[in-house]
């Protein structure tokens, strides 16, 4: 029990997983805002939406993780920004889990949107399941260090 | 009775959820005093990103409409293709029953375009393979064995996938004139318990 303590409360590993995961998820971002269309039409392959809603999310989704991976790394509402993508990745793992049950042969739109990027298989939700673990780390043990925040509200 | 008690059981299940629900954000809460002002932040960081995304994609030279024309293309036939089919430009397309016609008078080369390991777990009995997304290595090795004039089904997996319809296009463009485009492809054909085989050969 120590030890978990520990590794939740640490601020040093909890710095070191906001700059990872920020990273994996500005980087994530990236490609999805420069090609909306063929996110979309990466998005249409999961059968996961309804088709009105497809390209909305298609707009909104990449921002979404881009600002929240800025915050993270930044250190601004950063427990905001660990519970927006601890959000999205419970979302990504259920439509990642239901097309690999249902066998759907498609790419993963996960760090690219080119046809012929990485597919969607069982390692990819594994990923996915390791950063929600290391997000449970940020969100508790952030505690305000190597913030941008602390710095402002610091200066005032 | 029945209906009785499966309308308790809802009921119950209903006010478990809603008991464990609150259980829960009173241990968030615990942890996190300030939960609410977390979830607070969380909900203004979601509206600005959104507004962002829209306004960049209104200015945007990519941006693409809000409403997108997602549902696959119910062809005559019957035939479901991918909703980047176009019926004007594209090669045209067969059924399964015509399908299997053409597969039963030997008329016409099948062309798998499905990477290489698919064709090795299973494909249609004397179908050749050809990656759409090796296309340019892959060419060159079948094409001594694809006449021009011949007639030359593509297939996928079935389930709207777009392989098949690229390798129709690229085999277009290399001057082919008789190409047909079988979506159903290897999905429908197992389904249909027709000649299939597993391994390199044909």
């Amino acid at each position: 029990m120590a030890v978990l303590k520990g590794f939740l409360k640490s601020k040093y590993l909890a710095f070191l997983f906001r700059l990872i995961l920020g990273g994996v998820f500005v980087y994530a971002s990236l490609d999805k805002i420069a090609h909306p269309g063929e996110f979309a039409k990466i998005v249409y392959y999961y059968h996961f939406l309804p088709g009105s809603a497809i390209n909305v999310f298609a707009i909104i989704l990449p921002w979404v993780e881009l600002l929240a991976g800025m915050a993270l790394i930044l250190g601004l509402f950063v427990e905001s920004a660990a519970l927006i993508i601890g959000f999205l990745l419970v979302i990504f793992i259920m439509a990642l889990s239901s097309a690999v049950i249902r066998g759907l042969d498609i790419t993963c739109g996960c760090f690219s949107t080119s046809p012929s990027s990485e597919k969607v298989v069982w390692d990819t939700i594994i990923r996915d399941l390791i950063m929600l673990m290391l997000l449970v780390q940020v969100y508790y043990g952030y505690g305000g260090f190597a913030g941008l925040e602390r710095l402002i509200s610091r200066k005032k | 009775m029945y209906e009785g008690f499966e309308a308790f059981l809802g009921s119950a299940i209903v006010i478990l959820i809603d008991k464990f629900k609150s259980c829960f954000i009173l241990v968030l809460m615990y942890i996190r005093p300030n939960l609410d002002q977390v979830l607070k932040q969380a909900v203004w960081l979601v509206l600005l990103s959104a507004l962002i995304g829209l306004l960049y994609n209104l200015i945007s030279p990519s941006g693409i409409s809000l409403l997108g024309a997602w549902s696959p293309k119910i062809l005559p036939g019957g035939v479901v293709a991918p909703p980047s089919y176009s019926s004007g430009e594209d090669a045209p397309v067969i059924s399964l029953p015509e399908a299997m016609g053409i597969y039963n008078s030997n008329q016409a080369i099948f062309l798998d375009a499905r990477k290489k390991a698919d064709y090795l777990a299973g494909h249609i009995k004397g179908a050749l393979q050809l990656f759409m997304e090796e296309f340019d290595v892959e060419y060159p090795l079948v094409k001594a064995k694809l006449p021009k004039e011949a007639l030359i089904i593509t297939y996928c997996d079935g389930d709207e996938c777009e392989l098949s319809l690229f390798l129709a296009r690229n085999l277009e463009a290399e001057g082919y004139t008789k190409v047909k485009i079988f979506f159903g492809g290897w999905k429908e054909w197992t389904e249909a318990g027709l000649p299939a085989v597993q391994g390199e050969n044909p």
